[in-house]
C-alpha cells in the first residue's frame, strides 16, 4: 500500500495499454463488430451521363398524397419490382438540388419500395436480419466497410439520379441522416430519409424480409 | 464523521477500490464486445468531432478494463484511482451538458440499448446517471487518497 506514487509514469501507460489492447481487439473482431478508426469517406463517382437537363421532369415538391398501395402488396415479387419504371420514379421523386437529403413518410416510402427504388438500410447488421424492407440492402452506418459498401452500390450502376430511400430505427434514429450525408458525398443526389423508419413500416403491416438476402 | 474513516483505513481503501473497479469492468465489457453501438451512443451526445468518435469508442472501453484490472489488483493503485476519478468527471459532465441541453441521450456506460422510452424517462434516467457517476468518484476519490499516514 505505500508503494510510491507515480502517475506521470503510471497513466501513459494505462493509455498506451488501452489504446494497444483497442487496437488488437478491433483487428480481431468479425466484420459487424469492427470500427474505422478514421470515418470512412467514400469516393465521389460522377453522375451515370444522361440527357440533358432540360428533358428530365420539371422540379416539383414530391406529391403528399399517394394512393393506398396495400391491395398490390400480396402479389408484389421481393425485389425486381416490375413497376420499375425510371421515368415514374422520377417524375414523382426529382433529383435535390440545393439540399442533402428529404424526409419523406411510411406511404412515400411504401410507393418507392413498390417501384423498385433503390432501398438502403443504416441499421447494425444483427437488427437487419431480423427484418427489413423487402429489396433493402444492408449499409450499416456505424460499422466498418461502409466506403466498400457503396462502392459497390455505384460499381452495380447504381443511378445516383434516381430516388434512394434511407431508413433506420426511426424515432431519434440519426442513422440514416448519416447514411445519407455520406451517400451524398459519394455523388448520389436524390436522398429520400424515411423518418419513420422500420418501426413505421412494420407498424403500418407492410412486408417486410427477415435474414441477410435482400 | 467516525464512520468516514474507515474510508481513510486500508480496508476501506481496498474495498472503495474494488468495488470501482467491478464497476468498471462491468461497464467496459458490453462495450468492448461492440465497438460500433458505442460509437453510436457516443454520436448522440453531439459533442465530439466524427474523427473522434471511432478512436475513443474503440479505446476507452479499454482504457476502463485497464482501470479495472489495476483497481482490482491494487497495482498503481492510486494513478488508477486517479485516471477513473478524471474519467468519472468527463463523463458527468458530458451527461450534464446533454441535460441542460434537453437532449435525450442513452448514457452508453454499460452497453447500449433499444431505446423505448419516453423523452422525460430518458432525461430522468440521465439523472440517475449523474447521481451515480457522483458516487463512483467519491469511491475513486477514497481510492487516491489511500490510507491515512500514521505518524511514527
Amino acid at each position: 500500500m505505500n508503494r510510491s506514487w507515480r502517475p506521470a509514469l503510471d497513466i501513459p501507460a494505462f493509455l498506451a495499454a488501452a489504446v494497444l489492447c483497442a487496437w488488437i481487439s478491433n483487428r480481431a473482431a468479425g466484420p459487424t463488430r469492427r470500427l474505422s478508426w478514421l470515418p470512412s469517406r467514400p469516393a465521389f463517382a460522377e453522375a451515370i451521363p444522361r440527357p440533358p437537363a432540360a428533358t428530365l421532369p420539371p422540379v416539383t415538391p414530391p406529391a403528399p398524397r399517394v394512393p393506398d398501395p396495400k391491395p398490390a402488396a400480396a402479389t408484389k415479387p421481393k425485389t425486381a419490382s416490375p413497376d420499375w419504371d425510371p421515368a415514374t420514379l422520377l417524375a414523382r421523386y426529382p433529383p435535390l438540388q440545393g439540399q442533402v437529403y428529404a424526409e419523406v413518410d411510411g406511404d412515400a416510402a411504401r410507393w418507392l419500395q413498390l417501384h423498385g427504388a433503390l432501398l438502403l438500410d443504416a441499421r447494425r447488421t444483427d437488427v437487419y436480419a431480423l427484418g427489413h424492407l423487402p429489396g433493402a440492402r444492408c449499409l450499416p452506418v456505424w460499422e466498418d466497410g461502409l466506403a466498400e459498401k457503396i462502392a459497390a452500390l455505384q460499381a452495380a450502376k447504381a443511378d445516383p439520379i434516381l430516388p434512394t430511400l434511407v431508413y433506420c430505427a426511426g424515432g431519434d434514429c440519426e442513422d440514416s441522416h448519416l447514411l445519407a450525408q455520406k451517400l451524398w458525398m459519394a455523388g448520389f443526389r436524390n436522398l429520400r430519409v424515411y423518418t419513420g423508419g422500420y418501426p413505421d413500416w412494420a407498424g403500418h403491416g407492410w412486408p417486410t424480409a427477415k435474414g441477410m438476402t435482400p | 464523521m467516525r464512520a468516514l474513516r474507515f474510508f481513510r483505513t486500508p480496508w476501506g481503501v481496498r474495498l472503495c477500490a474494488w468495488a470501482l473497479g467491478a464497476t468498471f469492468l462491468a461497464a467496459a465489457l458490453p462495450k468492448l464486445m461492440d465497438p460500433p453501438g458505442f460509437a453510436e451512443a457516443l454520436h448522440a451526445y453531439k459533442l465530439l468531432p466524427a474523427t473522434a468518435l471511432a478512436p475513443l469508442a474503440l479505446v476507452l472501453p479499454w482504457l476502463e478494463a485497464v482501470l479495472a484490472v489495476a483497481l482490482l489488483t491494487g497495482l498503481a493503485r492510486r494513478s488508477a484511482a486517479l485516471l477513473a476519478f478524471l474519467l468519472l468527471v468527463v463523463f458527468m459532465g458530458a451527461l450534464a451538458i446533454n441535460l441542460a441541453r434537453g437532449n435525450p441521450v442513452d448514457c452508453g456506460c454499460f452497453g447500449t440499448h433499444a431505446n423505448t422510452r419516453g423523452v422525460a424517462e430518458r432525461l430522468m434516467d440521465m439523472k440517475v446517471d449523474l447521481l451515480r457517476d457522483a458516487l463512483l468518484a467519491l469511491l475513486a476519490w477514497a481510492a487516491l487518497l489511500g490510507p491515512r499516514r500514521t505518524e511514527p
